[in-house]
């Protein structure tokens, strides 16, 4: 007989998939040719807590003197101001699902951070109702919406697998 | 009646692999009775009380003037009960064993440890009482295993170690007969070779450990480690493990060492600090190690060498596979 299916992560593949994030990217639009852009240096996957699941990238750039941020670190610290935010967000914008004139859709809880740094900006998303946050640092060169729109991306393929994990395999 | 009954137990009913279990769920709530016997002196007592410290009901039943024979039960693996019947080695007791209360005693056996000193100046008549308490038990119990342990081999120089035990194995299992499952262990409580003989003793009663180490090795996988290891939470004994590039490791014996390790740890976290233990991760430059409770009988040990795997990642999976593993163990202890 086959053994019941268990849901859990495949740890050595989170770094490869976070990989996809950090991984050089050139664009090259037909009209326009190469389009300069900055780069994503480091993803992280992490509890809502801050514990590092997985990450990828955070390496040293030859051109850069100052020291790679260590992830526990960032994460650490991410999980920290978006635990703050998420609560304002809760407290004071409310969650109208549909406006009267089915026009504008109302605000939920908090689902995307950018931040907008000295020496980079971040973005940080939330996946499965905030049990876990995706996070991908990158220079100031990258255009913020694909930033978010990347990240955003690669949110939406984790979650379903992450899902798998908070639901109870077998439940009654 | 409970047979048929859909209500047999959360899970049970669920997956496929257990329809065949069902019909011994009757079966499983069975106890199972152990027997620990030797002569005084032979060192029962404080091997019992090293193996399954601090978590005994005791109770000394004197069934008459002249005897002496305690009696504990140990809750061990889910439905596993240990009977461990301490019996009171003097000749007189022997007597009794065998003639008044002979079918009491050894009915419904499923296992026989019986402790040799191996420092005994009687050699002859500690074999003659072992014959007799072997046939006993083959006639009420003909299909208990009989696990025999030469006790005490610290008092026998390292060097002789080997043919003392091989020549007291050889004359144990010449005065038995042929057809009785008989395995010989040396043991001592100042070493591993302890915590190896009742390793054996413990894995020999939990049925289908090949299944239960198959889920083992799945989970290994995932968590992308070197090794897995499942441990009896009471007793810290080995019931299953699971390495990745099998012999890989160059000490066969390290369970033993390991299982020895963290029951002092915990022991000590009871006495000192009076905290329940709950895990432990050791953590230096060539490996990380998690110790976890995992289901309500067993610790699981988690060992990878990878620097790229993060141990949150290895705890989601910890808590992922317990309840999977909390299912499976009651079935294989049936």
């Amino acid at each position: 007989e086959e053994p019941a299916a268990m849901a859990m992560i495949r740890v050595h593949e989170l770094p490869e998939i976070l990989g996809q994030l950090t991984a050089e990217r050139p664009v090259s639009l037909p009209d326009i040719g190469a389009i300069p852009q900055g780069r994503i240096f480091g993803a992280i996957l992490m509890t809502r807590n801050g514990d590092v699941l997985g990450q990828s990238g955070f390496q040293q750039s030859e051109a850069d003197s100052t020291p790679a941020p260590a992830p526990k670190v960032v994460a650490a610290i991410l999980s920290n101001v978006w635990s703050e935010y998420a609560r304002s967000v809760a407290n004071t914008v409310s969650f109208e699902p549909e406006a009267a004139d089915g026009g504008v859709e109302g605000a939920g809880p908090l689902r995307v951070m950018l931040l907008d740094l000295q020496q980079a900006q971040v973005a940080v998303g939330s996946l499965c109702d905030g049990e876990y946050l995706l996070c991908a640092c990158a220079e100031h060169d990258v255009a913020v919406g694909m930033l978010k729109a990347r990240l955003l991306t690669l949110a939406n393929h984790l979650e379903g697998s992450l899902r798998q994990l908070l639901v109870v395999p077998f439940d009654r | 009646e409970k047979e048929g009954s859909p209500s047999l137990g959360r899970g049970l009913v669920r997956e496929p692999c257990c329809a065949k279990e069902r019909g011994s769920g009757v079966l499983s709530t069975m106890k199972k009775k152990v027997l620990l016997m030797g002569k005084s002196g032979s060192g029962k007592t404080s091997m019992r009380s090293i193996i399954f410290a601090d978590y005994l009901a005791r109770e000394t039943t004197r069934l008459s003037p002249t005897i002496d024979v305690e009696y504990s039960s140990v809750q061990f693996l889910g439905n596993l009960h240990l009977h461990l019947w301490d019996c009171g080695g003097q000749d007189d007791f022997y007597k009794n064993y065998l003639e008044n209360m002979r079918d009491k005693i050894f009915r419904s056996v499923e296992l026989l440890v019986y402790v040799f000193d191996v420092e005994s100046p009687t050699v002859d008549h500690d074999l003659h009482q072992f014959r007799a308490i072997a046939q006993a038990l083959d006639q009420h119990s003909p299909d208990a295993t009989v696990f025999v342990l030469i006790h005490k081999m610290d008092l026998v120089a390292p060097e002789s170690r080997e043919a003392a035990f091989a020549e007291r194995e050889r004359s144990i299992l010449d005065c038995c007969s042929a057809t009785m499952n008989i395995t010989c262990f040396p043991s001592s409580i100042w070493d591993e070779t302890l915590y190896r003989a009742w390793s054996q003793i413990v894995y020999s009663l939990v049925p289908n450990t090949k299944l239960l180490e198959d889920h083992l090795g799945e989970f290994c996988k995932m968590c992308a480690a070197d090794e897995t290891v499942l441990f009896e939470s009471t007793t810290f004994l080995v019931i299953a493990h699971c390495e990745e590039n099998k012999g890989a490791h160059g000490d066969v014996h390290r369970f033993e060492k390991i299982s020895n390790i963290i029951k002092q740890f915990k022991l000590s976290c009871r006495k000192c600090a009076q905290a329940q233990f709950e895990g432990m991760t050791v953590r230096n430059s060539k490996f990380t190690a998690f110790f976890n409770l995992f289901t309500t009988n067993t610790c699981v040990m988690v060992i990878t060498s990878r620097p790229e795997i993060e141990p949150a990642a290895i705890q989601l999976n910890i808590e992922a596979a317990k309840p999977h593993f909390e299912r499976l163990i009651p079935q294989t202890a049936l």
